[in-house]
């Protein structure tokens, strides 16, 4: 089952001369469940195509599809609202909100969509992420692999069909980037979530099911995938 | 120490973190700015309240020179007008005194005046020019009023006088006049000097010889400051060859301006403490907004302040840093304050001086001080206000500085035990603990506002206008002579008594009800007390003030005291109305010996009565007796009235006051008059301004506040930028991150009014209920509605500015704004 698609998928940044081309015409199909990372160099243009597929940012012309479902047609309201139900979003730099503990970054979007918390579920992912000693502490007190695996917990509370993730391990050592890949993973597995992720390590890459490389804003063929 | 020229850099740094910083450095000069209006209009009125003073003692000692010399001759002010100790001298060259039967009541004097000796005089003309021919002059307006000119220049009058004993008539042009003040015992018409060369010509003055003051001058000085004027004056005589002692041949009369003769005079502890507090309020005031918005500034860029000093910049010069940056916004924001402040000072001090102990008319002051003061204070302010964050910024240590997330480094707090922080408003609440102590200066900030202006509402309501006006007039008119009513000047002589002529034009008014006499012995009276003659006070009433008494011992009948038998002795009473009761020295029924020009009386005391001003002539002593106006008038040679006292028909009221303030002007400007009316004026005039003074006062504080709160959540969005981009991302729509955001401002709003409610209550119970009910006025009533009224507003300023601020600043996409991360 294809749960995102993109088509012809075009950003274009200022006008002729001088126009930056970000993203080319992208075409991409992923299927529910699969571990897709995106390859590339800074500036090849992947960052604002996960920034399109998650809805945060409007392409000039092209659709994505979300769950059959044209998001760009939404508007920006109904377009936040799809996003926090159907994706969760893993950053480099955690964005954790530094007055709220662990628990409550966790089930901040759950709040925000105005839910009852899956008490029942939470619990699992915070087990599966090792944080049930890390509840009641602030950001601040935590290590880099520690708020990264929070802002993981955070991007599965709402149960999303897909998680979006900008170079989850960018400002993690190599071992904890491991951890923390596995764990990606694995809750992906565990709670059949489609995972796009963003990375311009190739041996982070060797992780994923599938790889695309992007660049100069297009999609390079023929690299293994 | 080795001195390096790292200026340059240090300046470049200074100039470029200004300019990344215009939004800090906007809201920080307006804040100075208004730091520094509060300071100038402090100093403004302050001073020009002193002035005021100064120049009304002045104008009652005659002049503002610092000293005069006396009867010279024209060698002797040639040899004493160059020592070097003299600032200023004024020449004045007397003729005589005008012999015209108009000035009968009123000495008028013909003098020349140089134009120093005028402007020391007040005597410069408002209007038309100084004479120059002969046959010119100038006058005041009371002069030309009794002489029956209008105020006109080119006017025709006559004046005769003498000049050695040969009576002189001539005739002269009035080329100026200036406002004359009717209270004033003489008049002075100014002649030219071509006048004195042709009249005076051939005249050796010599006063101590004949007494004859015509062709003496008058040298009026002004040295350098007003210090030491005796030995000044003293210095200028004996150096320039004279003699101080009387009897000598050389010696020469002087005397000191008593205006002058305490040197701080008008700076008295009332004043000061005043000032003081007003002072400190505003120093209060400018700390907690400049402080905050350099302590948000600072941490904001504690990033960059690390990097300085990784790159090895010393804490020293950090702290230069941010001191030169104060220093120039300071630059900008004085001298908008100085220019403001002083225009509303000087707006606000006539409404201050009016309602004032020293009354008269306002002189504003542009003493140097003034702005010198302000300048100093605001610069005092601003840097108390960066030092702290510059230490802030000179101590962050480079590796904390780059992990700095905005929330406070010294927060102790590693546990959070809640679970449901990520319901909005429990958010905001957490949000607003990031920086406690930039929240807790905002809601001071506001609250002091709300506070200041609650109080004012409080004294102002609390004055007592039934008191305030009991207090002075007890009848509906109180009328007599000017000097009656002028403390200064005071009831002595027989000319203060009041005309006969105004109290037959008030009894034919239309509306008059009733009306009475109140005679005063003006002459030396005794009463005896424990066998030792005591100076006393009578007054001899006729039957409508008799009836105004208020009868605080025994009985009074009023037909039994017409006998003549009987006299009643006055007491008098705290400002609050409490009588001395200890100052009474005669029980009822007791018989006491009264002696006055025309021989020893005998009276029964029948009963005691409250003294005040309406029956009083206001120069207190300590016997005070009340006789029938007919036994008085028997008993005393020359018996003065003091005043008349009337009552009229409530709907003729405003009609009698129109006609007795415009007969008090026109026809005869020595009478005065004191009505309730005048004084339910009085007291609205004293209200008003405490509400404009003091709504001003805290308009400025209050906007002080709210440009803090604006600063507050401008610099907390800007900061927040990227979280709320993040927040956004994991699903926040926009209505709740503005919820989010009004949240936060709300609790702001609620802290200030829990704050404000907790205070100002309190503050008005005990601070004004305890200290300011002391005024005699004063009755405390708990106000409240002034702080209710400001809640709503408050609470709506606190939804619209969040909303303002965030979508001003909130124009970049999440992607832009999450970008800016790295």
């Amino acid at each position: 089952m294809i749960i995102l698609e993109t088509r012809n998928l075009t950003k274009l940044y200022g006008r002729e001369p001088n126009m930056v081309k970000a993203l080319n015409g992208i075409n991409l199909t992923i299927h529910n469940g699969e571990f897709v990372a995106v390859v590339g160099t800074s500036g090849s243009g992947k960052s604002t195509l996960l920034h399109m597929l998650g809805g945060l940012d409007r392409p000039t012309s092209g659709h994505v599809i979300v769950n059959g479902k044209e998001i760009f047609g939404l508007k920006d309201n109904e377009l936040t609202i799809f996003r926090r139900r159907n994706i969760g979003f893993i950053f480099q730099s955690y964005n954790l909100v530094p007055v709220l503990n662990v628990y409550e970054n966790i089930t901040l979007p759950i709040e925000l969509d105005g839910n009852n918390i899956d008490k029942a579920y939470v619990d699992t992912i915070i087990e599966v992420l090792g944080l049930e000693s890390k509840l009641t502490n602030l950001p601040s007190q935590l290590s880099g692999g520690q708020q990264q695996r929070v802002a993981i917990a955070r991007a599965l509370a709402t149960k999303p069909a897909i998680i979006l993730a900008d170079e989850p391990t960018g400002n993690l050592d190599s071992k904890t980037s491991q951890d923390v890949l596995g764990l990606i993973k694995v809750t992906s597995q565990q709670f059949n979530q489609t995972i796009v992720m963003i990375t311009h390590n190739e041996e982070i890459a060797q992780l994923a099911d599938r790889s695309i490389h992007i660049e100069d804003g297009e999609i390079v063929v023929g690299v293994k995938g | 120490m080795i001195k390096v020229a790292n200026h340059k850099v240090i300046n470049r740094l200074v100039f470029k973190s200004f300019k990344a910083n215009r939004t800090r450095n906007w809201i920080a000069i307006i804040a100075i700015a208004l730091t520094t209006i509060l300071f100038t209009t402090l100093f403004t009125i302050s001073y020009g309240l002193v002035n005021t003073f100064q120049t009304e003692t002045m104008r009652q000692s005659g002049g503002g020179a610092h000293a005069s010399l006396k009867y010279l001759s024209e060698e002797q002010y040639q040899k004493l007008k160059n020592h070097p100790l003299i600032k200023d001298i004024g020449r004045t060259i007397f003729v005589n005194m005008a012999d015209n039967k108009e000035f009968l009541k009123r000495h008028t004097e013909i003098a020349y005046a140089d134009s120093v000796a005028m402007k020391l005089g007040f005597n410069t003309p408002t209007t038309g020019e100084i004479p120059i021919e002969p046959n010119e002059i100038i006058a005041d307006t009371v002069t030309l009023d009794l002489l029956g000119v209008p105020h006109k220049i080119e006017e025709k009058v006559t004046l005769e006088y003498s000049i050695k004993g040969e009576k002189r008539s001539r005739d002269f042009v009035v080329t100026g006049f200036y406002e004359g003040d009717p209270t004033f015992a003489a008049g002075l018409v100014f002649v030219s000097r071509s006048f004195i060369d042709a009249e005076l010509a051939n005249i050796e003055p010599n006063y101590y010889k004949n007494f004859d003051l015509t062709g003496t001058i008058r040298a009026d000085i002004m040295f350098r400051n007003s210090l030491n004027i005796e030995q000044n004056i003293q210095k200028v005589i004996t150096d320039s060859g004279y003699s101080l002692i009387e009897s000598d041949a050389n010696y020469i009369a002087y005397g000191v301006n008593w205006a002058y003769m305490s040197t701080n005079f008008g700076w008295d502890a009332q004043t000061i403490i005043s000032f003081m507090i007003g002072a400190i309020l505003i120093i209060l005031t400018g700390y907690l907004i400049i402080y905050n918005i350099f302590q948000i500034s600072v941490i904001k860029d504690i990033r960059f302040y690390g990097l300085l000093k990784t790159i090895g910049t010393t804490p020293k010069q950090i702290k230069r840093i941010i001191s030169r940056q104060a220093f120039i916004l300071s630059i900008i924001g004085i001298p908008l304050g100085i220019i403001i402040g002083y225009v509303l000072g000087n707006t606000l001090l006539p409404l201050v001086v009016n309602i004032s102990s020293y009354g008269g008319k306002t002189s504003a002051s542009a003493s140097p001080m003034i702005f010198i003061g302000s300048i100093v204070f605001s610069l005092i302010t601003v840097y108390i206000s960066c030092r702290k964050p510059g230490k802030i910024a000179a101590s962050v240590s480079p590796v904390e500085a780059v992990r700095f997330s905005g929330v406070s480094l010294r927060t102790k707090r590693i546990m959070k035990k809640s679970t449901d922080g990520g319901k909005l408003y429990k958010m905001a609440l957490s949000n607003l603990g990031r920086n406690r102590k930039r929240t807790i200066i905002v809601v001071i900030s506001m609250s002091l506002s709300l506070i200041l202006l609650n109080s004012i509402f409080t004294i102002s309501k609390g004055l007592d206008m039934d008191k305030f006006v009991s207090n002075f007039v007890k009848t509906d008119f109180l009328i007599g002579h000017a000097n009656y009513f002028n403390t200064l000047n005071g009831f002595r002589f027989e000319e203060d008594a009041i005309s006969e002529s105004f109290i037959k034009e008030v009894s034919a008014k239309e509306g008059f009800k009733d009306g009475g006499r109140l005679y005063y012995n003006i002459h030396e009276g005794t009463i005896l007390d424990n066998n030792k003659e005591e100076l006393l006070q009578l007054f001899g009433l006729e039957d409508f003030p008799l009836n105004q008494l208020e009868i605080v011992e025994g009985e009074f009948h009023i037909a039994k005291f017409k006998s003549g038998k009987y006299i009643i002795e006055g007491l008098s009473d705290d400002d609050n109305g409490n009588i001395y009761w200890n100052k009474s020295h005669y029980d009822i029924g007791e018989k006491v010996k009264i002696t006055t020009e025309s021989g020893v009386h005998e009276y029964e005391v029948m009963a005691k009565t409250r003294m005040g001003l309406n029956n009083h002539v206001r120069s207190w002593g300590d016997y005070g007796f009340y006789l029938p106006a007919k036994e008085f008038t028997s008993i005393v040679l020359n018996p003065t009235v003091m005043s008349y006292q009337f009552n009229v028909e409530e709907i003729y009221l405003s009609d009698m006051n129109a006609f007795v303030k415009s007969y008090t002007e026109n026809v005869e400007p020595a009478m005065d008059y004191e009505s309730k009316d005048l004084f339910v004026g009085e007291f609205k005039k004293m209200q008003n301004t405490l509400l404009t003074v003091g709504g001003v006062l805290s308009l400025i504080i209050g906007l002080i506040g709210i440009l803090n709160f604006i600063n507050s959540i401008l610099t907390s969005i800007i900061a927040r930028r990227q979280e709320f981009a993040m927040l956004q991302s994991i699903g926040m729509t926009d209505k709740q991150l503005n919820k989010l955001l009004i949240f936060e401002s709300l609790f702001y709003a609620l802290a200030t009014i829990v704050i404000s409610l907790t205070f100002g209550v309190l503050f008005s119970y005990f601070i004004i209920n305890g200290i300011v009910s002391n005024l005699w006025f004063f009755s405390y009533s708990f106000v409240i509605s002034p702080l209710l009224l400001s809640y709503p507003v408050l609470l709506i300023v606190s939804v619209i500015i969040p909303f303002v601020v965030y979508h001003g600043v909130n124009k970049h996409t999440i992607v832009e704004r999450l970008r800016e991360l790295d």
